[in-house]
């Protein structure tokens, strides 16, 4: 596969499933910078993976595998070295522009903020809609492993409210 | 409030209003931060097999135009089966890396696997290429009478090398590795 190819699939990507990487950038990082670098990690191992996709899934289920993995690794460095990134050093790829408005979304993503992050991803699937058959695919644990952590999380959110 | 109704407030969030991307940075970031394990391995791969195969065709050609001794075709012998050795590495390692699930968890098998290939080359960068070429050097140079030299220079070579590898696996890629296998224990525990 040539660059070239690979960029227009990325950019491709980009444009109709940015929604995918904001959700996720939200989820796991929670400053500026953070969701800054974050959004860049993702964007390069959704880069690298472009030519490993063959079209036997979506690619909204293939970017969701693996952002929610580039987002676990992230988070496991991020913890042991925390940023310290200046911002002014290198052009920002990934800029709030508007405050969010829906108090209850603040909410429902501070409640997932405060699962584990293993936890977290597959909150995100949950609430895409993935059903546990897809999870456990897309995890690479069982389906009856997915249903456990599943109840385990709905019981912790609930019990939030 | 039931999931059934987080699900809806999920379903209606428009996230794309809140951030800007700045694609023409963002490429600049995806090939800066594009060297991965991935290209280190490529990299050190590539290099090994070309500074190999130029160095042994150099001293062959050397050693052919000077005639002299058959021991001097020894190590340029020895650099050509070396870089054939890292060819075979390499192509062993891409037919292994596609043996992986395509899941968060086979990601982690891979990410592991790599961090071991990885500590293992570096192992036997040392036991099949500096240790080789620190005897072959030694042989050189006691045939020149210097015996100090040789064993100065070689245990030198052989010891930096280990050592150097030895803290480098302990200080980059062992704790990496722990990380990645923890990580992966908690997607796999069932909880209680």
């Amino acid at each position: 596969m040539t660059e070239q190819e690979q960029r227009r699939i990325f950019e491709e990507w980009l444009k109709e499933h940015r929604g995918i990487f904001f959700k996720i950038v939200r989820a796991y990082a929670f400053n500026p910078a953070d969701q800054d670098d974050l959004f860049q990690e993702i964007s390069l191992q959704v880069w690298k993976s472009i030519p490993d996709f063959r079209g036997d899934a979506k690619a909204s289920t293939w970017i969701y595998r693996v952002a929610l993995y580039a987002a676990l690794a992230w988070t496991r460095k991020e913890k042991k070295q925390p940023s310290t990134r200046p911002l002014a050093v290198v052009d920002k790829t990934l800029t709030i522009v508007a405050q969010p408005t829906d108090e209850r979304l603040e909410w429902l993503y501070e409640q997932i903020a405060r699962l584990e992050p293993v936890d977290r991803s597959l909150c995100l699937l949950l609430l895409e809609g993935f059903s546990y058959q897809e999870m456990a695919g897309m995890v690479g644990i069982s389906e009856s492993n997915v249903g456990v952590k599943i109840h385990r999380i709905k019981q912790r959110l609930r019990s939030e409210i | 409030m039931e999931f059934d109704e987080m699900k809806v407030i999920w379903d209606n969030q428009n996230n794309e209003k809140l951030y800007a991307v700045n694609e023409d940075a963002l490429y600049t970031q995806i090939k800066n931060k594009g060297r991965s394990v991935n290209r280190l391995m490529n990299f050190v791969e590539m290099m090994m097999i070309a500074v190999n195969f130029g160095v042994g065709l150099v001293l062959f050609a050397d050693a052919w135009t000077d005639g002299g001794s058959e021991f001097r075709y020894v190590m340029p012998i020895l650099y050509i089966l070396f870089s054939f050795y890292g060819l075979y590495r390499r192509i062993t390692r891409r037919q292994e890396e596609v043996r992986f699930d395509q899941t968060i968890i086979g990601e982690l098998d891979k990410a592991i696997w790599q961090i071991d290939y990885l500590i293992a080359q570096g192992r036997s960068i040392i036991f099949w290429y500096v240790l080789p070429l620190a005897l072959a050097f030694s042989v050189v140079m006691i045939l020149d009478g210097k015996l100090l030299w040789a064993i100065g220079i070689s245990a030198m070579l052989f010891f930096a090398s280990y050592f150097g590898a030895g803290w480098e696996t302990r200080k980059w890629y062992l704790p990496k590795k722990k990380d990645l296998e923890s990580l992966r224990e908690m997607l796999l525990a069932v909880p209680s």
